[in-house]
């Protein structure tokens, strides 16, 4: 008779699995019942065939429905029953459970803080209709240099020779005086107050990416034709709301862009971002370019394919992959640099997804790595924190585990209600993590911003959204998740390896923990220093960095030097009109009270940049064959005095040699030491290729060595650092700046201001000389410490950063440490009790725990120099002047947190000699 | 639709409890559902407490050398609920199960 199909009983056997455990025996008896007992009936109907076996296996697979509909029967199951009993154990001890619960929230918290902030940028897709379908396009220069800008022709022949997208539109940022309001001189930010933030874009700008408009129109094709011709915008919908009190009749009402009348034409619906986080408080048609741009490359751009001046944003067709957007875009790029050979140019393209604000490429994840381990770490400590705890409890349950035990739970049984427990608190923890972290950002968010050197009107156009969505929720589960296993797994494992008859005794707390739980103790603190200490490395590295950039001299005066700069805008047609205002704006700066010296030069210091130009040295055939690209700026004769710069030899520009415009030039120490190592450069010529275009006169070989204009040299200067602080020039030249009549190398140079006390006020009083000069004109003044102080501004925050990360972990770390110092004294009281009974005096039991504890500090501290040296590669990128194994970044760490950890110690250590030896005797 | 409304499947399950298939299978068999539907139907009419569940006595079973089945019975109320969902579905009402699963004496 017992002939069934097999293949039955193993399905129902298979999905039996899933039922609850009450119920299964009985389920999988009536199916395997129902099963044989219609095989027999079919077998006596002589209907066995085929057909019905298959039918038969179809209705056994209905099983499996049955058996997810008994699901919500589990409520009765083990699963519940641990639940319900970890609660009460959790509401029980409700400061231990409060404790692990911030501990967890404060690692799990710090986590998604990150994590956030890499959502907003990197997840989060665009507010856009069909985010995915947008890209991002990067050039790349011939040696693999990424260049974020195209020239307007090259984006012609992408817009129009491509096939895989519905459209590529061309943008770029500007920054101009926005309005009829004086700027505010005052101010330490970047940029002058009374500028706004502007987009000029193409005429499919908002075609393309789909924008609404809440009011009006966006640009019609006419009007992104011929240049200069249609001066219209479109407001922001943020622009809207704050700048013009979200005027409803705005629409064919002007607005000033750089001293231009511009009629608004439309304003975005809320919610449309453009691109990038920093949303435009308007934006205007790519032809109006040369009206809010000041001076650069004016009219030259429309067809000079080496101008750089737009990036490219696109949508792909339906269904064209990037893959395929790629593959003809390079073709396209082929064919043009074929077309148009110059090595100046980018002769490859790469398409990325424009979907998210930034793509995790090589260039961000330098950045996220470190961060994202040294968050792991804190989260780390937290969990062995708990897991610290977790085990100093579960010495405390030893004998209901026995129990337990003894009444015949299996071991598994066991564990799993222990994990349980630390999954619960792991929970709360991940619940007090998400309210920390969502808390903590709508705080600091605002806090980070202001101390952006930027203009409040571009701060509040900041459109990076933090507010919590599913990713960061399953973020945090599954981060909780984690923590409750690693610190639950151990404490867990444990409690159910007991020594039966021992525990039941209550030996535990007489005699000291098992040998293996304090090693266990005894290991997880030793790496808890371990990770500590690690991260306070790296928070001190990162430190000293700061401390060694802001003592760094950049080789010239920042404090009380300002410089100013005359836009053309309104002007721009006039350029002797500006040269002329600002010869005159010169002399009025030096008849002004607290101005020392006026100077003049080309670039300001500490811009960040400089000019730079080949050079060759006749007679250095090296040179000749491949010239050496030199740091150049054109200064005034009376420049060198008020930057503070010293002519260490030789001598500076006379005024005479000014009028002339004399060949001669005055170059950095460095220079003379690279080129001239042994002799005197004073006297020497150089060429300088300043006006020559390198690329129209390619260099092949020696003999087509470039016809540069020749230079003498005058003088040496001392060394500077005035592009950026963490880079000293390796070469640096100064030229005279040309006092011709209005020829374009003077236009846009920066009269450089010296004065007595804080430039403030000077740069309030010039402010007013200019605005009586020509109302019409505006002046752009900045003082050098703010761009000096705007450049720390990085090192600032990751040593803030840092530090903030390492205290945390320290605080974590100590509090661990104390409670487990604390948990031993107590386990040992009976012990100290005996001891001084005998006669031990009170430092010698302090001595006791001092020694063991410092003795797992001294071998954390051992292990951590190794995790210091890992962390230190990691930032290997941002320290700028110091070692990666700098001693004293090392070495005044360790000693800070062993000072700490001993302290640690040495508080449960004290109260253990409070103890009075009769009550410690009779301690249980 | 509150708990004591019977879908039509339900009620044809019911009802073809009533006319003497006792067991998931032969319910299954004789009203062409499916099992993915019977079973929980089964459980939820069970729940209901429109049916009641035995298992077959022990004896029987072994004797047969096979494990007992789990047989269906419709209760009292259960009986009530379907008289009212009879009153709902006409076509129920006339509906006349035959008195046997055999294939072969059916054909008869």
């Amino acid at each position: 008779m017992r002939k069934t199909n097999r293949i039955h009983l193993w399905l129902i056997r298979l999905i039996g699995v899933i039922v609850p455990q009450r119920l299964r025996a009985d389920w999988r008896q009536e199916w395997e019942a129902e099963l044989q007992w219609r095989e027999q009936q079919l077998a006596e109907w002589d209907k066995l065939d085929a057909k019905h076996k298959l039918e038969l296996l179809w209705h056994s697979a209905g099983a499996f429905v049955d058996a997810l509909w008994l699901q919500p029967k589990r409520w009765e199951d083990d699963m519940i029953q641990d639940l319900r009993y970890a609660v009460r154990m959790l509401l029980k001890r409700p400061g231990f459970t409060l404790i692990a619960m911030l501990t967890l929230g404060l690692g799990i918290g710090v986590n998604t803080v990150l994590f956030t902030v890499y959502d907003a940028f990197l997840l989060k897709p665009l507010p856009l209709q069909d985010p995915d379908s947008i890209v991002h396009l990067t050039g790349y220069s011939r040696e693999g240099q990424r260049t974020r800008l195209f020239s307007y022709q090259d984006y012609l022949d992408y817009r129009d020779r491509n096939t895989s997208f519905a459209g590529l539109v061309a943008v770029n940022k500007f920054a101009a005086p926005f309005g009829d309001d004086a700027p505010d001189a005052g101010s330490s930010s970047l940029l002058p107050s009374n500028f706004g933030f502007g987009r000029i874009v193409s005429g499919n700008y908002f075609t393309v990416l789909g924008a609404e408009m809440a009011l009006g129109r966006g640009f019609a094709p006419e009007e992104n034709q011929t240049p200069n011709t249609h001066p219209v915008l479109v407001l922001s919908h943020i622009c809207w709301e704050r700048k013009f009190q979200s005027d409803p009749h705005i629409i064919g009402k002007t607005v000033r862009v750089a001293g231009m009348p511009f009629t608004i034409i439309g304003v975005t619906a809320q919610g449309f971002i453009g691109t990038e986080p920093d949303t435009p408080q308007f934006w205007v048609p790519l032809m109006m370019r040369d009206q809010v741009v000041d001076g650069w490359h004016t009219g030259k751009w429309l067809n000079d394919r080496k101008l750089d001046v737009l990036s490219i944003w696109g949508r792909l067709k339906p269904g064209v992959t990037l893959a395929q957007a790629q593959a003809e875009l390079s073709v396209i790029a082929e064919q043009l640099a074929r077309a148009y050979p110059d090595p100046e140019r980018e002769t490859s393209v790469g398409v990325t997804s424009g979907a998210t604000f930034i793509q995790l490429d090589d260039g961000v994840k330098p950045l996220v790595a470190p961060l994202l381990v040294a968050v792991g770490l804190v989260l780390l400590i937290a969990c062995v924190n708990v897991t610290n705890m977790l085990l100093a409890r579960a010495a405390g349950r030893q004998r209901e585990m026995a129990v337990r035990l003894a009444l015949g739970a299996g071991r598994w049984r066991i564990v799993r209600q222990l994990l349980t427990e630390s999954l619960m608190l792991a929970g709360l923890g991940g619940a007090a993590g998400l309210l920390l972290a969502v808390w903590g950002i709508r705080l600091l968010y605002p806090l980070v911003l202001a101390q952006m050197p930027l203009p409040p009107a571009l701060l509040e156009q900041f459109a990076l959204d933090f507010s919590p969505d599913y990713r960061i929720f399953t973020f945090a589960l599954l981060v909780s998740l984690m923590a409750g296993v690693v610190a639950g797994l151990a404490p867990a494992l444990q409690s159910s390896r007991l020594n039966l008859s021992g525990a039941l005794k209550d030996e535990g707390s007489t005699f000291g923990a098992h040998l293996s739980q304090s090693r266990l103790r005894n290991a997880l603190v030793v790496m808890q220093i371990a990770v500590c200490l690690t991260l306070l490395i790296g928070a001190g590295l990162l430190t000293r960095n700061l401390q060694k950039l802001q003592t760094m001299s950049p080789g010239l005066a920042t404090k009380n030097v300002f410089t100013l700069s005359v836009t053309a805008q309104g002007v721009a047609q006039e350029p002797n009109r500006q040269n002329e205002f600002q010869r005159q704006l010169e002399a009025r700066l030096r008849g002004l009270p607290g101005v020392k010296s006026v100077g003049q030069a080309h670039r300001q210091p500490m811009e960040g940049r400089t000019l730079t130009a080949p050079i060759t040295i006749a007679g250095q055939e090296l040179l000749a064959s491949r010239p050496v690209q030199a740091n150049y700026n054109f200064v005034s004769s009376n420049y060198f005095p008020t930057v503070g710069l010293r002519i260490t030899r030789g001598r500076g520009f006379t005024a005479q040699e000014q009028q002339a415009n004399a060949p001669v030039l005055l170059i950095s120490e460095s220079t003379a030491r690279r080129f001239w190592p042994n002799e005197d450069p004073l006297g020497k010529r150089l060429g300088i290729g300043v006006n020559a275009q390198p690329a129209t006169t390619p260099i092949t070989g020696t003999d087509a060595l470039p016809n540069f204009p020749q230079y003498e040299i005058i003088g040496l200067t001392n060394d500077t650092r005035q592009r950026v602080i963490w880079r000293p020039d390796d070469t640096f030249l100064y030229l005279l700046i040309p006092t011709a009549q209005a020829n374009e190398t003077s236009k846009g140079s920066h009269l450089i201001v010296n004065t007595e006390g804080d430039a403030r006020a000077a740069m309030i009083a010039a402010q007013k000389e200019a605005t009586t000069l020509d109302p019409k004109l505006f002046v752009m003044m900045r003082r050098v410490e703010d761009s000096l102080s705007a450049q720390m501004l990085p090192f600032q925050a990751l040593a803030v950063l840092a530090g903030a990360l390492g205290a945390l972990a320290l605080l974590l770390a100590s509090i661990g440490l104390y409670g487990v110092m604390s948990f031993v004294v107590s386990q040992r009281t009976r012990e100290i009790g005996i001891r001084m009974a005998l006669g031990a005096g009170a430092h010698e039991v302090i001595k006791l725990f001092l020694r063991q504890g410092g003795k797992l500090i001294a071998i954390g501290v051992a292990i951590s120099l190794a995790g210091g040296a890992a962390i230190s590669t990691l930032l290997a990128v941002a320290l700028i002047d110091i070692s990666q194994f700098d001693p004293l970044a090392f070495v005044s760490v360790a000693a800070f947190l062993t000072i700490i950890a001993l302290s640690a110690c040495y508080i449960p250590a004290r109260r253990a000699t409070k103890v009075d030896p009769m009550t410690a005797l009779r301690h249980e | 639709m509150g708990k004591n409304y019977l879908s039509y499947t339900m009620a044809l399950i019911l009802q073809a409890l009533d006319n003497g298939y006792r067991y998931g299978f032969d319910v299954m068999t004789i009203t062409g559902l499916p099992s993915g539907t019977v079973y929980p139907a089964l459980r939820r009419l069970e729940d209901a407490g429109y049916v009641g569940s035995k298992w077959e006595k022990q004896s029987l079973a072994l004797a047969e050398q096979r494990p007992a089945r789990k047989y269906y019975e419709v209760t009292k109320v259960g009986g009530k609920a379907l008289v009212e969902a009879r009153e709902r579905f006409r076509l129920l009402a006339q509906l006349e199960f035959p008195k046997t699963l055999d294939p072969a004496r059916e054909a008869k």
